[in-house]
């Protein structure tokens, strides 16, 4: 019995060491190196539409789902159906349209990687050099870190 | 030979002129809106009346175009109650028209027809696929007012707006400050050009409010002169003056909040009429709760509370022994509903709302209470 309490203890610690993360990317042409999360509601909610290079700000969301998507938004405080519901105020205000949704985690990193002033978010481990990494949010509800 | 030149004026005209639009940062125009069908069961107990209605509450048609990369325009046609001319049901309204020029999020100018920002749910009252509602908190319900004197409570248009976020630390700052006219706009009944201020004096209102994380507050007013009470000074036997241009002031407050799946939004909003006699009592309260629960992303429920409370005037005898007899017209709805999003475009909807209604001087007899049962899909395209 002993051991079989061990043995779990010691699977339920290395799932907790090997937690997802997920990614804040953007297009090598957007003008900062990190970002917060008040920041990113800014962009995401159509507060701010420029970068501070005068460079339009593209944002693009993802159509599936799933946790990466709810942690995302977890990190600026929303659920996903609380920022479905700014976009729609806002769209149906004349303010904005909503972000792009596009189908897969490898859309995302294409689309960013090839839209100038694109922002987005996929999983860490599926993060390519053709993209700048602005924030690494962890998957846990709270936990959270930032790149310099 | 002229008409042939004219043709081929006009052919080359409308040939040139699409690239010659065509600036940088413009979009092909957008063509969206969204409809709400209902069906509402009225009835009164007291009043043993009941009706089934099947109803096309509201369509509404956009048009939207970005004109370059700071100026984009929205066209906004309103169509209420099965709108049919054939019928004569209904209304067919042009909301809006506006053209904004977006500097950055603390500068916005928006000139044209508009709906002005004034408390929580001026500017969305009408956005049906982003509100729970099936019947809207009473003097934000568009359909009826055919009935009930939406207008009144909260200004519906404004011809020029400034608005935008200043951000201070972690709180927020947003204001609006509008231009309109006053609401005494010649129809085509009266003589001349119909939807011409009769006065010289504007609308002028604004709205300051603050935001931090979920909570939003704000405080709202307006000032305008309305003349629309000269009806009532005309039937009295002595000249009452004071009621062609009557000054009335809108004050309005409003919150929301939102922790986790639950929400509350509330807001108060009085009109206080200037009546330059004590003969008659003009002013009115409207305020509103709701608290809801987002069960899921898809289902919410809430419940919410109304009340109107109106001055009220009505004269009785014949000159010249007219008295008019005042009193206070009282309107508490408890209401209840269920949203359910069948996706993103699709909002399927339930709600009760009871109506009771009560005066204050005996002498005047009650109007009946009645309740609505309602069902309703919410369709945006």
């Amino acid at each position: 019995m002993k051991r079989l309490i061990f043995l779990i203890f010691c699977i339920s610690s290395l799932t907790t060491g090997v937690a997802a993360q997920v990614a804040a990317i953007a297009h090598k042409s957007v003008p900062i190196e990190s970002i917060t999360s008040s920041k990113l509601f800014e962009y995401y909610s159509g507060e701010t539409r420029l970068w501070d290079n005068g460079q339009p700000v593209v944002v693009f969301d993802l159509e599936p789902k799933n946790a990466v998507k709810d942690a995302f938004y977890e990190f600026m405080g929303k659920s996903t159906s609380r920022m479905k519901s700014i976009w729609m105020v806002n769209m149906l205000l004349g303010e904005g349209d909503p972000p792009e949704s596009l189908k897969s985690e490898e859309e995302m990193l294409t689309k960013v990687a090839s839209t100038s002033g694109a922002i987005g978010f996929v999983s860490q481990s599926t993060v390519t050099e053709d993209v700048k990494v602005l924030a690494v949010i962890g998957m846990e509800k709270g936990k959270s870190n930032f790149l310099d | 030979m002229m008409r042939r030149s004219i043709f081929v004026f006009v052919v080359c005209l409308v040939a040139s002129s699409s690239p010659a639009f065509a600036q940088i940062g413009e979009s092909p125009i957008r063509i969206f809106g969204y409809f709400q069908n209902q069906f509402k069961q009225e009835g009164s107990p007291r009043a043993d009346r009941e009706s089934n209605t099947f109803l096309l509450q509201q369509l509404n048609l956009f048009f939207q175009k970005n004109l370059g990369r700071n100026w984009s325009a929205f066209v906004n046609f309103e169509v209420l109650n099965s709108f049919s001319t054939s019928r004569n049901t209904g209304a067919l309204n042009l909301e809006e028209a506006w053209i904004r020029y977006r500097l950055n999020k603390k500068l916005n100018l928006k000139i044209g027809l508009q709906i002005p920002t004034f408390n929580h749910l001026n500017q969305i009252k009408n956005r049906t696929p982003v509100l729970p509602y099936i019947i809207r908190p009473l003097v934000y319900e568009t359909s009826l007012s055919e009935v009930v004197p939406v207008d009144e409570f909260v200004p519906a248009r404004a011809f020029a707006q400034v608005y935008g976020i200043l951000p201070a630390n972690n709180v927020k700052v947003d204001y609006a400050v509008f231009f309109g006219n006053s609401p005494n706009i010649s129809t085509q009944d009266d003589p001349g050009q119909s939807g011409v201020d009769t006065t010289a004096t504007f609308l002028i209102g604004g709205r300051a409010g603050v935001r931090y994380k979920e909570l939003k507050v704000g405080l709202s007013s307006t000032y305008d002169k309305a003349s629309r009470f000269q009806d009532l000074a005309s039937t009295l036997p002595f000249s009452l003056s004071a009621l062609e241009e009557v000054p009335r002031i809108r004050l309005g407050a409003d919150i929301s909040y939102t922790f986790g799946p639950l929400w509350f939004q509330g807001e108060y909003i009085r009109l206080e009429y200037d009546e330059g006699t004590k003969l008659v009592d003009l002013d009115k309260d409207f305020l509103y709760g709701t608290i809801g629960w987002r069960i899921t992303d898809e289902l919410q429920i809430y419940g919410s509370f109304w009340r109107t409370r109106v001055d009220n005037n009505r004269l009785v005898g014949e000159a010249p022994d007219i008295e008019i007899q005042r009193f206070v017209d009282a309107t508490n709805s408890p209401s209840f509903g269920v949203a359910y999003n069948i996706n993103e475009r699709i909002v399927l909807k339930g709600q009760f709302a009871h109506f009771d209604r009560s005066r204050d001087n005996p002498r005047v007899s009650p109007s009946p209470g009645f309740e609505i049962y309602s069902l309703a899909a919410s369709v945006s395209f």
